[in-house]
């Protein structure tokens, strides 16, 4: 437990941060007081939109220059930092406060190779020559369980994986020994093995050399695993702060009530009635993918994308998720199945039609919702242009076409007149309602999302997710689900396959997988997930 | 952003003066040819704001007629261009089978320069505006053609291009209707730097003497004639070469404003 006595080594007084007028709200940061203590890992929780970046970057001294600090102080160590000159901050900056970034790919320089990007910050901040740098920098690997940093110094960030980047990144924060660490969302583009490691990487620094850690991030389950301290966030405002036992356990205030119900549990899920007997209405059968190789300084270092002989069977209105990490084929069996792609060997039967080889893109029966509700509609494309557009291919008329775009819209929960606003006018989760509306005014058989609730927050993935099982009732509808996040799939689905490097490892009934996985790749998979002992 | 909206109002009244000046010259049935042998080589002066050449024809109505000779070429060149340039780039972009061949060919119209290909053009096709406008825009058209093809191919694998294949939408519609709208920001704004191209390479082949024919006169033809007097009489070749260093700046600086105008990347963020 942390002294609460002890002085704080960054203290936040009363701090707002004004949004341009435009906007709507007035702050993106409200009279937020917070203190961290020496050694302490504080996580900031909160939905995107929330302010929690907007404080981080106040802190550093990052924000855009539409944003600017209102009031409040920032004080490290006792010192104000609002006032600082740039120069002075810069100095602060890296020597004494670092921060790691959600996306290790861009914050990485790409031309520059790895062991010189850790020692840049040396050479600027201390006096070492080329050798101590040198050490240094090997050192630093070592500490984050880099894998060999002898060849991997000499690599570029676009040579190793996200996970050995985002190592790379903490090196680089930790070279100048900071007081205080700031993480911004540093593991959302990990895998969730990958995830597990970073933080217990994290927790470790933390624990070896008392720096203290303000992780921001919108995963309850992150928090679970590693805050000492919550602060929860909501519109600008902190909500609720205290000890992480206390917020997850015992906590009253509505907003960490919903985030925390939000979360998929695990034994929510009523089992469903065995489908057994309903008509198949997807077989994919020894399904084969690979792609040419591309460019030769791909070569070994990455694993292509490809699938084997992958086996899989849908009923009507059945679930079926099929899990894994990044490069581990899943969203090819997708593409294969929504003929997106050509498959190599193999056969794909949908509704008892096997479907050519080379067939062209689209067959009625299958619709698929992409992960990214941002760019899965034409941003120039009024919403009620993009939602006639498929059903005016089969046949409909325009007339009717706008008729059936306006019920459907009011199905999944917005309004009639949405049909004439473009995509930019409406948050996410909306978004992706338009998309499944879409989806669904083709009348498919099987619905394939991929990935389609893991861009949203977690309130508005729950709504999405409940959305879809509607619909699937409704409709009988065969769902295929394509996700990372085993949470969620073992909560909706009837059957999961575990893909791993373009196999299916594990292929059954998903209370079977969740309760006794038998391959040594999905228990790895369970036991990653994070907050996994807090869970109900 | 003010920067770009001050470039496009810069650009948009010296354009604008430029068009009237043309139509007035065409309107008041100005002789390019009238010559008034006692005033040769006059220079500049209130009765010739331009001076007068060796004919003693006045330079400014023979550049005022000019003009419209050289905005047309601009325009005519820009139009051509960017109309084949972007049917072939989309379609190169879009089918992958057809993208070797065509690319190809683009390449090696690129790899011969553009006044060689303008004077064998011409050479074949004969003098006229005709001619000079399908020389020069067959130079143009692979630079159109790269910029539409790349970015097809990065909307190519845009989720709602995808989704809109699985709507059962015909590979034309999706030209069409998502890539085409797509391009135009950026068609707009190459194709103002090609007909800014297109004007000095026209008065280029004119100042060749290949290029429009020599009654015609053109901005590149009236600098033609001066050459050879150009130490006894500047003002021949000066004051055509002024107008035109002033067109092609002001469309330049309406590509830039447009740029400005369409490029995400260059817009404040908030």
């Amino acid at each position: 437990m942390i002294e609460t006595s002890a002085q704080p080594v960054l203290q936040i007084d009363n701090l707002s941060v004004a949004l341009p007028t435009v906007s709507d709200r007035r702050f993106a940061v409200e009279s937020l007081s917070l203190a961290l203590q020496p050694g302490e890992i504080l996580c900031v929780v909160g939905e995107s939109g929330s302010g929690k970046s907007a404080m981080l970057f106040a802190i550093m001294g990052l924000l855009a220059s539409a944003l600017r600090t209102v009031e409040g102080s920032i004080r490290f160590r006792g010192r104000e930092i609002l006032s600082l000159s740039s120069a002075d901050m810069r100095a602060l900056r890296g020597n004494q406060l670092s921060m790691i970034f959600q996306e290790p790919m861009t914050a990485l320089n790409p031309t520059m190779k790895i062991g010189r990007q850790i020692e840049e910050s040396l050479r600027i901040h201390t006096g070492m020559d080329r050798k101590q740098r040198r050490d240094r920098a090997m050192e630093l690997m070592r500490v984050v369980n880099i894998p060999s940093p002898e060849t991997l110094r000499e690599r570029y960030p676009h040579q190793i994986s996200g996970g050995q980047r985002q190592r790379v990144m903490i090196a680089m924060a930790l070279a100048l020994e900071p007081a205080v660490l700031l993480a911004d969302e540093p593991t959302t583009a990990l895998d969730v093995t990958t995830q597990a490691q970073i933080l217990k990487q994290i927790k470790e620094i933390q624990r070896r050399s008392n720096t203290a850690v303000l992780l921001v991030t919108h995963d309850i389950g992150v928090v679970a695993e590693i805050a000492d301290r919550v602060v929860v966030m909501q519109s600008g405002k902190i909500v609720e702060q205290g000890s992480t036992q206390a917020v997850l356990q015992t906590s009253q205030h509505p907003y960490t009530r919903s985030l925390l119900a939000a979360v998929p549990g695990i034994r929510h899920r009523r089992p469903r009635q065995p489908t057994a007997g309903a008509p198949e209405i997807l077989k994919v059968a020894d399904l084969s993918k690979s792609y040419p190789s591309s460019g030769f300084w791909l070569r070994g270092s990455l694993r292509a994308p490809a699938v084997n002989d992958v086996n899989l069977v849908v009923r009507q209105g059945e679930t079926l998720s099929v899990v894994g990490e990044s490069g581990s084929g899943k969203s090819t069996v997708a593409r294969c199945v929504c003929g997106l792609l050509n498959v190599n060997r193999g056969t794909i039967t949908i509704d008892g039609i096997k479907q050519d080889r080379k067939r062209r893109a689209g067959i009625q029966p299958v619709q698929l919702i992409f992960q990214d509700p941002n760019r899965s509609l034409d941003p120039r494309w009024t919403i009620g242009k993009s939602m006639i557009e498929g059903m005016c291919n089969i046949g409909k008329s325009k007339a009717d076409a706008v008729e059936r775009a306006g019920d459907l819209l009011e199905k999944v929960g917005l309004q009639r007149s949405a049909l004439n606003r473009h995509p930019h006018e409406f948050s996410g989760g909306q978004r992706q309602r338009i998309c499944i509306a879409r989806a669904i005014s083709m009348e498919p058989r099987l619905l394939i999302a991929d990935e389609a609730v893991s861009a949203l927050d977690v309130s508005v993935q729950a709504q999405v997710l409940s959305l879809l099982a509607e619909l699937q009732k409704e409709m009988q509808l065969g769902l295929l689900f394509i996700t990372h996040d085993l949470r969620t799939a073992v909560q909706i689905s009837d059957n999961i396959a575990v893909m791993y490097r373009g196999n299916i490892v594990e292929y059954g009934p998903a209370l079977d997988v969740y309760s006794n996985p038998q391959h040594a790749y999905s228990r790895q998979l369970f036991e990653a997930s994070p907050g996994r002992r807090w869970l109900p | 952003m003010l920067i770009g909206n001050r470039s496009l109002v810069v650009a948009c009244v010296i354009l604008a003066a430029f068009i009237v000046l043309a139509l007035i010259a065409q309107l008041s049935g100005a002789n390019s040819q009238a010559m008034a042998t006692g005033q040769r080589l006059q220079p500049p002066s209130f009765a010739h704001w331009f001076g007068s050449d060796r004919l003693g024809r006045d330079i400014f109505a023979r550049v005022a007629l000019g003009t419209s000779a050289s905005l047309a070429v601009g325009a005519a060149v820009a139009c051509a261009a960017c109309l084949i340039g972007t049917i072939l780039g989309l379609l190169a972009g879009y089918f992958r089978s057809l993208d070797k061949i065509v690319m190809r060919v683009m390449d090696g119209i690129m790899a011969v320069p553009a006044i060689m290909l303008a004077i064998a053009t011409i050479s074949v096709a004969g003098a006229s505006i005709t001619s000079v406008v399908l020389a020069i825009a067959s130079h143009e058209v692979p630079r159109v053609a790269r910029l539409i093809r790349s970015s097809v191919l990065s909307m190519r694998e845009e989720p709602y291009v995808e989704a809109a294949r699985l709507l059962h939408s015909s590979s034309y519609s999706i030209m069409l209707g998502h890539m085409l709208p797509g391009v135009l920001g950026s068609l707009a704004v190459l194709g103002t730097y090609v007909a800014a191209n297109a004007m000095l390479l026209e008065a280029t082949l004119s100042f060749l003497g290949c290029g429009l024919p020599p009654d015609v006169p053109t901005w590149g033809n009236i600098m033609a004639d001066g050459r050879i007097l150009f130490r006894l009489a500047p003002w021949i070749v000066l004051f055509p070469g002024i107008m035109l260093a002033i067109a092609v700046l002001a469309i330049n600086l309406l590509g830039d404003g447009l740029r400005d105008r369409f490029d995400p990347g260059n817009e404040r963020v908030v």
